[in-house]
């Protein structure tokens, strides 16, 4: 080995007067050290002037930690330094060097300028903060970021499931998610909730975990009844748990309002508000479906839904048409309204005050 | 009376002129007839797209890694470290030190760059043309990999365009990579120890006299060789060639045939088969290497090693190869690459050679008895084509012979053309015969005479010999038989030439 500064001193006579021949070889080429940049003459390896020229002490080391997640219990960790001098030579094999993880130190040395430390697999899902020092000289600080084993996340469902109401928000959220390690479940893990309906029909909802319970959300429309729920993570499937959706039962009838429109023999038809024994109308959006049966027998059949609290309905025929029967159905159930179509349509009848 | 005579010359002369105009006209016109070519399927008609060769071969790591070093880590590693040493010689043949940065970072990338630049301003190049490498080291997630290698570097400096400096060395050299979103790049490089190639001094070959032809089958010369290669034809013409006593064939291996792909694979065992011919008739071969060479730009060095590894160990299983042409006529080269760079490229060819295949005799062909002196020291025996005037042949093949070191001197190439334009001229069947007949009795003390070439062709490779109808109307009638497989008069003075020839490779 040879000491940099001795390495300088026979270079500056190989470059004497100007140019030295032959020139010196290095890892990146030929070069005359009297002409080119005298930096090359600081990296460490072999070279045809001198010989092997040796590193100098560690001046900064780079950190890799990893993998970026590590599952608990299962994953090791990987916490690699490689440690430079001062023009970016790998410091020498058995620096001596320690690797830092949680707070926890352990001693090793340099190969080829790198101190690296295996970190076992870790219970608790958490951010560990790491580093490497290599001869007083320490990297940044890193991270290895332990998640919780999603793969032994077993969701179930509290029992038992309150009853939820119709055209409402209904809301299916699991137990307390842990891995069996007791980590809660990482914000964001996702889950699907299922509804089997007493028709054989589903309804899903996708979800995710947030504060270690995970939830997916329906709206709650058009299913009345008893269901079935469960949630689904990954390949678990919780058993299912009964589910009734409850529908609110009619506070009265409709308020009907006609106007005949006699250009195009039509009616125009409005239905509203559908009044609840809950103490609010139907929410917009909920179908509502009206048939008209005529004397004659055969009936007409328009679906609508509900916009502002009412329905609009524009019927083809005209309001002098003979109905023997008009009803409504909705989530509040079937209703008769011939009743309040032949007053509506007397009244249209009597005059334009009668107008919708 | 004189009057007469002087205007009967001035018409004749006129007319000759005419006459001349017209022929060359028509030629012209043929010239641009060959412009328009048909192909069979488009891929004859594209330039094939090259498929690079990977320089970085793999050995097991020394010590254990905590991840498995996979089959497709070493085939994005080995990439990458090819296309950066391949980016490091176009950075310093270029001084373009941007394109660097896509294959290294941190202290490899201020280095790579400091490296190039110095390499572009003072006209030195280095090439690492093949590596041997082990991982040593390898993150767990596969971010971090360091592996210890056997670099072949050539490095080598040129000065007012001739080679100063060359030196092939096996490197030990230590690279520590990392895997980023746009790949591998080198992080960091360093030379550990180095020890120059090859480590063997040449002990002096003995072959036989080596008598032949330089050999195309009729109907598949230059690049259609290997394409349409038929045993059947190749073992007729291996038999013609003895029959007229010959006892050594000079065939051309391009480099396009030769590739790392399918065809490539394809052609070196056709080349087993020829060799396998040539050696069942006692016949004597002589590859000529990096036929057809587009260009010398050190970027490119990798795939001509990878070129030598693919040909050299089927030329090592034959006895029939008795000695190796590096190159067809590099000398002609030196002019349009510049002859510093040629030299240096022969030189690092040449070494290559000798340390894949010791055992396998190397000569250049230099394409005249001028440039035979070069490289000398390279070569087990000295090669050169004599195309120029007869007289002297035997001066010029002494005067090869003092420049030898004593190694053995061959002329690989001597020919004539038939072919007569009228009356005659430039030249006919019997002035050919005539012409070699005299320049292989100057050549008798010659340690191999080859003669251009078996065959006359019907079909010139535009490509190899240029466009010129003149020339082509020459390269075609060549041969010692004609396109109708007759021995022409030429066939029956190197029958009587070579008459006495050893048939024993």
């Amino acid at each position: 080995m040879i000491r940099c500064s001795d390495l300088i001193a026979a270079l500056a006579l190989l470059a004497s007067p100007a140019v030295a021949d032959p020139l010196v070889s290095d890892a990146f080429g030929l070069f005359d050290p009297g002409t080119s940049a005298r930096e090359r003459l600081d990296w460490a390896g072999w070279t045809s002037a001198v010989g092997l020229v040796p590193p100098q002490a560690t001046d900064a080391v780079v950190i890799f930690a990893g993998p970026k997640s590590l599952v608990a219990g299962r994953d090791p960790g990987h916490v690699v330094g490689i440690a430079m001098d001062r023009h970016g030579n790998l410091v020498a094999d058995g620096t001596s060097a320690k690797v830092a993880v949680a707070g926890a130190v352990t001693k090793t040395r340099t190969v080829g300028g790198i101190a690296d430390l295996l970190v076992p697999p870790h219970t608790l899902a958490e951010t560990q903060f790491v580093g490497v020092e290599v001869e007083h000289r320490q990297s940044p600080k890193a991270m290895l970021g332990i998640t919780a084993d999603i793969a032994s996340l077993r969701p179930r469902l509290e029992s038992p499931l309150p009853p939820a109401k119709l055209e409402s928000e209904l809301v299916i959220a699991s137990a307390p998610l842990a891995d069996r390690f007791g980590n809660p479940a990482p914000d964001g893990t996702a889950v699907t909730a299922i509804l089997r309906h007493a028709d054989g029909s589903f309804s899903l909802a996708h979800g995710f975990a947030l504060q270690d319970s995970a939830a997916a959300r329906f709206i709650a429309r058009d299913i009345p009844g008893l269901a079935e729920a469960s949630i689904t993570l990954g390949r678990q499937l919780t058993e299912p748990l009964p589910l009734t959706v409850e529908a609110p039962s009619s506070a009265g009838l409709p308020e009907v309002a006609l106007a005949a429109l006699p250009d195009i023999d039509a009616t125009r038809l409005r239905l509203g508000p559908f009044l609840t024994s809950d103490g609010y109308a139907l929410s917009d959006g909920v179908q509502v479906t009206v048939t008209a049966t005529f004397a004659a027998g055969e009936e007409l059949t328009e679906t609508a839904w509900i916009v502002d609290g009412e329905v609009d309905l524009l019927l083809p025929f005209g309001t002098a048409s003979k109905l023997r029967l008009v009803t409504v159905s909705s989530s509040l159930g079937l209703m008769d309204l011939t009743s309040q179509w032949q007053r509506a349509a007397r009244a249209l009848a009597a005059g334009p005050e009668g107008n919708p | 009376m004189t009057r007469l005579l002087l205007r009967a010359l001035a018409v004749a002369g006129f007319l000759a002129g005419v006459a001349l105009l017209l022929w060359m006209a028509a030629l012209s016109f043929l010239a641009a007839q060959e412009r328009t070519r048909t192909y069979r399927y488009l891929s004859d008609a594209l330039n094939p797209v090259e498929v690079p060769a990977l320089a970085v071969s793999w050995a097991a790591p020394t010590r254990p890694l905590v991840r498995d070093f996979t089959p497709q880590d070493a085939a994005s590693v080995g990439a990458a470290l090819t296309q950066a040493w391949r980016a490091f010689a176009v950075a310093s043949d270029t001084g373009e030190t941007a394109l660097l940065a896509d294959h290294f970072s941190s202290v490899a990338l201020g280095r790579a760059t400091l490296a190039a630049e110095d390499a572009a301003r003072n006209g030195t190049r280095m090439v690492i043309l093949e590596q041997l490498a082990r991982p040593q080291f390898l993150h767990l997630d596969g971010s971090v990999l360091q592996v210890t290698a056997q670099a072949t570097t050539v490095r080598f400096a040129l000065k007012d365009g001739a080679l100063s400096q060359i030196e092939l060395a096996q490197d030990e050299a230590r690279t520590t990579l990392t895997n980023e979103t746009t790949g591998w790049r080198v992080f960091s490089h360093e030379r550990t120890g180095s020890r120059a190639l090859p480590s063997r001094s040449r002990p002096a070959v003995t072959i036989p006299r080596l008598v032949g032809f330089n050999y195309y089958p009729s109907g598949s010369p230059w690049r259609r060789f290997w394409p349409d290669f038929d045993p059947k034809v190749i073992a007729a013409d291996l038999d013609l060639v003895a029959s007229i006593n010959g006892n050594a064939v000079r065939i051309f291996l391009p480099v396009a045939d030769f590739g790392p792909d399918q065809a490539g694979q394809r052609n070196l065992l056709n080349l087993k088969v020829f060799l396998d011919l040539a050696k069942a008739r006692g016949i004597a071969v002589i590859p000529t290497l990096f036929d057809l060479k587009p260009g010398y730009r050190p970027a490119l060095w990798a795939d001509d090693v990878a070129y030598l590894r693919r040909v050299l160990p089927v030329l090592v299983g034959s006895s029939a190869v008795v000695l190796v042409d590096l190159k067809n006529e590099p000398d002609l080269d030196r002019a349009g690459h510049g002859a510093g760079l040629v030299d240096a490229w022969l030189t690092t060819m040449a070494l290559m050679t000798h340390t894949i295949a010791p055992q396998l005799p190397l000569t250049i062909g230099w394409s005249s008895a001028n440039a035979a002196p070069g490289l000398v020291d390279l070569v087990d025996a000295v090669s050169y084509h004599d195309y120029a005037e007869p007289e002297g042949t035997a001066d010029r093949l002494a005067a090869v012979r003092r420049t030898a070191q004593g190694k053995p001197v061959l002329v690989t190439e001597i020919g004539e053309s038939s072919y007569t334009l009228a009356l005659g001229f430039p030249g006919s069947p019997a002035t050919q015969a005539t012409a070699l007949q005299d320049r292989l009795g100057q050549l008798d003390k010659a340690d191999g005479v080859l003669v251009w070439t078996l065959h006359d062709f019907p079909q010139i490779d535009a490509a190899a010999v240029g466009a010129s109808p003149w020339v082509q109307s020459l390269q075609a009638q060549f041969g010692a038989f004609d396109q109708a497989g007759r021995m022409k008069p030429a066939g029956a003075a190197i029958r009587a030439a070579f008459a006495g020839a050893d048939h024993a490779p």
